[in-house]
């Protein structure tokens, strides 16, 4: 197993948070957890060895075809690699919506 | 139809007030808004005319689909030659101020000269009237907007004006309308201000026509519900545009200390999530979103302070609700100055809609002083006392009071960064293009948004073009020219439609092709389909540069300051990477058919039918 610590943009922790409680992780992530995500956007994973940014988002309950925009210990991962990119033990996965015009 | 074809003609020296036909052959070229009040200007006034003088025209021009059923149509635009860059402004602003202007009969409202005394200008439907703005000038916008529907005796009447930064032709200073929305961009205020014009009230009762009307019924309800679905729609419905502060940062394009670096720390502390997270006073920032005329998306965020907070403890006329923090706004007053203090940022805002300035360019601006005050360059007897240390939340609100009063270092902030730069020997440090500061993205990390900044037609702006997929995509100058011309092709038509660009989340240029065909009359040309729409925006572009450089712009002002081209980002997924500039320009000139120079060719005018 693997730990990856997730670090989540504001405007996708509802929705994270509701999905993860209907996912797979659920039974790693109680009410405490959930709000701790809502205070500061911060989780620890554990996640299957050779796991890929699509089988955390799957894990996540995100789904796969959402553009996000993801980012593995400061470097960008091109939506092509979502597949193949393997993530490797204790990286920071930061997950977020993708640029817009603000 | 979709145009009142009417257009109010007002010159403040005589006091004479006209009625026009609007000329129809431009609406069929330039649509309305921003391209149709562009060809006004460029018929209208030499471009080399100095921005402050009577000569200068200030344009506040509608589209065809404001006032409409059309998702988000209450949009106009406030058309000019911009002081902060002296090259053309276009200011575009939400609220109901447009659509008003258009209930009352019309597509545009053409201010020339200047008036010998402070007036203000009614407009209620057909009878429009110049009146003494005495007791007016000398206060604020709010003080002005309440006191106008006061004295008219009508709650519902809509107010366009300029606080004391306006008047005293402050280079960033904006016209607020509907007290929190602002043709915010390039110093159209000091224009406004320059012709002793405090305020613009209108009222109309009048309906707006569209050509056909049941497919335009049609095509509303068609495009209302692609905007529901789409996701970019909700995040800016629930989140407002100050979602895009967590991405920057993650990114490493969030500017940090007049963009000495490109992440910050304080983001957790300043994005959505503190929005709504209570304070150890169980205050909490964010009250609601709030939409302008017509809009299903209601990006805007309404907000109050924490009336312990230092910055308004003592003073309840701050303890109302007003507008929030928003991406720029946060970024301007945050980020780029070195603050994370929710509650000083909300203040700072306030004061930005009060008094009547661009936050961003104050921002900027005052991030350019604290390097100059970090390097030794200016000190605390330049500064009236100040300490201007980045990450000083006191200072902020302090120097945005100073600058919308035009008080101590406040006149000095009042240059901008460009002239404040200029002043202390020290120009590379001003983070602006042809003179505007830059909003809250970095060109290193987002090469084609430094393209896009370079070659705007009124200085540094991401909104004039989108190229914010391939940015994200790839972090390199490479395909970037092709996506940023088009882009800004498709904007100038979007902002001449009378619709909000956040509508292009959902919308392509298929959308704005039902909505406008069915709301206008073809002309000639007959239809309004896709390939008309994006060469009606791209000639737009082209007459706005042919304004610029008749103005005396050359190629050299589509440049961006050294630290861009030279230091190489920080951090982020653009480590160590600079702007690309070099190479993306001279594609970017070829694309769009003009000379190395960036001079439009003969057969590009001829081709757009500008010869
Ligand atoms: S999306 Fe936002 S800025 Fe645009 S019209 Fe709606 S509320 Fe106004």
């Amino acid at each position: 197993m693997i730990t990856l610590h997730l670090k989540v943009a504001s405007s996708l922790r509802d929705t994270l948070c509701e999905s993860v409680r209907e996912s797979t992780a659920a039974s790693s992530l109680d009410e405490s957890t959930a709000a701790e995500i809502m205070q500061s956007g911060r989780l620890s994973l554990q996640m299957e060895e050779g796991s890929t940014p699509s089988d955390l988002l799957n894990k996540l309950g995100l789904p796969t075809e959402q553009r996000l925009m993801i980012i593995v210990d400061g470097k960008m991962v091109a939506r092509t690699e979502y597949g193949t990119r393997e993530l490797t033990d204790g990286v920071t996965v930061s997950l977020n919506p993708p640029i817009q015009a603000g | 139809m979709g145009w009142q074809k009417q257009i109010l003609r007002v010159n403040l020296t005589t006091g004479e007030i006209k009625k026009e036909p609007l000329i129809m052959d431009w609406a069929q070229d330039y649509l309305g808004g921003r391209g149709l009040a562009t060809k006004y200007l460029w018929e209208g006034m030499d471009p080399s005319t100095d921005p402050m003088s009577p000569d200068n025209m200030l344009i506040f021009a509608t589209g065809p689909l404001t006032g409409t059923m059309a998702a988000t149509g209450g949009r106009y635009t406030v058309v000019t030659k911009g002081p902060l860059t002296n090259a053309i402004a276009c200011s575009n602003s939400g609220g109901k101020f447009g659509a008003e202007l258009k209930f009352a009969g019309y597509d545009m409202l053409i201010l020339e000269g200047r008036s010998v005394k402070p007036v203000y200008l009614v407009i209620i439907d057909d009878k429009v009237e110049l009146k003494d703005a005495a007791d007016y000038w000398g206060t604020t916008v709010w003080h002005t907007e309440e006191t106008l529907k006061e004295v008219h005796k009508d709650p519902q009447i809509k107010v366009a004006s300029i606080g004391v930064a306006g008047e005293q032709g402050v280079k960033y200073a904006c016209i607020v309308n509907d007290l929190h929305r602002a043709a915010g961009r390039s110093g159209v205020g000091a224009v406004m201000g320059s012709k002793h014009l405090k305020a613009i009230a209108v009222r109309g009762t009048q309906g707006v026509s569209v050509d056909k009307p049941k497919v335009f019924m049609q095509a509303a309800t068609e495009t209302k519900a692609s905007l529901e679905d789409d996701g970019g729609r909700k995040s800016l419905t629930k989140y407002g545009t100050n979602a895009m502060i967590d991405t920057m940062n993650e990114f490493g394009g969030l500017p940090t200390d007049n963009f000495r670096s490109v992440q910050f720390e304080g983001t957790e502390n300043i994005n959505p999530a503190a929005m709504v997270r209570p304070n150890a006073n169980g205050h909490v920032n964010l009250i609601t979103n709030k939409a302008c005329f017509g809009c299903t998306i209601a990006c805007g965020r309404i907000a109050h302070i924490d009336q312990t907070h230092f910055s308004v403890r003592d003073r309840k006329e701050y303890w109302h609700a007003s507008g929030g923090l928003e991406y720029e706004t946060a970024y301007a007053l945050g980020p780029v100055v070195g603050i994370d203090d929710i509650d000083a940022l909300t203040f700072a805002g306030y004061l930005m809609n009060e008094h009547g300035m661009d936050p961003i360019s104050f921002g900027v601006t005052l991030a350019a002083a604290m390097e100059l005050y970090d390097l030794g360059i200016i000190d605390k007897q330049t500064t009236g006392g100040l300490d201007l240390s980045f990450g000083n939340a006191e200072a902020l609100t302090t120097c945005a009071e100073l600058t919308g009063k035009q008080e101590g270092f406040g006149v000095e902030l009042g240059l901008g960064a460009k002239l404040l730069c200029q002043k202390y020997g020290r120009p590379e440090l001003a983070m602006v293009v042809k003179g505007q500061e830059f909003a809250g993205y970095d060109s290193r990390a987002l090469q084609g948004m430094g393209l896009g900044y370079a070659t705007s037609n009124r200085g540094a702006c991401h909104l004039k073009h989108d190229v914010f997929a391939e940015d994200m995509d790839d972090q390199t100058g490479a395909g970037k020219a092709q996506p940023c011309k088009t882009s800004q092709d498709k904007i100038a038509m979007v902002d001449s439609t009378g619709a909000c660009l956040f509508t292009m989340s959902a919308w392509d240029t298929g959308e704005f092709q039902l909505l406008v065909d069915s709301a206008c009359e073809g002309g000639s040309d007959g239809t309004w389909d896709n390939e008309r729409l994006l060469l009606t925006g791209e000639r737009i572009w082209n007459l706005e540069r042919r304004f610029n450089l008749s103005a005396g712009l050359t190629r050299a002002d589509d440049t961006l300051p050294p630290r861009l081209l030279k230091e190489p980002a920080p951090s982020g997924v653009a480590e160590g990477r600079v702007s690309a500039l070099d190479t993306m320009l001279p594609e970017y000139y070829s694309l769009r058919g003009w000379t190395a120079e960036g001079v439009p060719t003969e057969s590009t005018l001829n081709r757009l039918g500008l010869s």
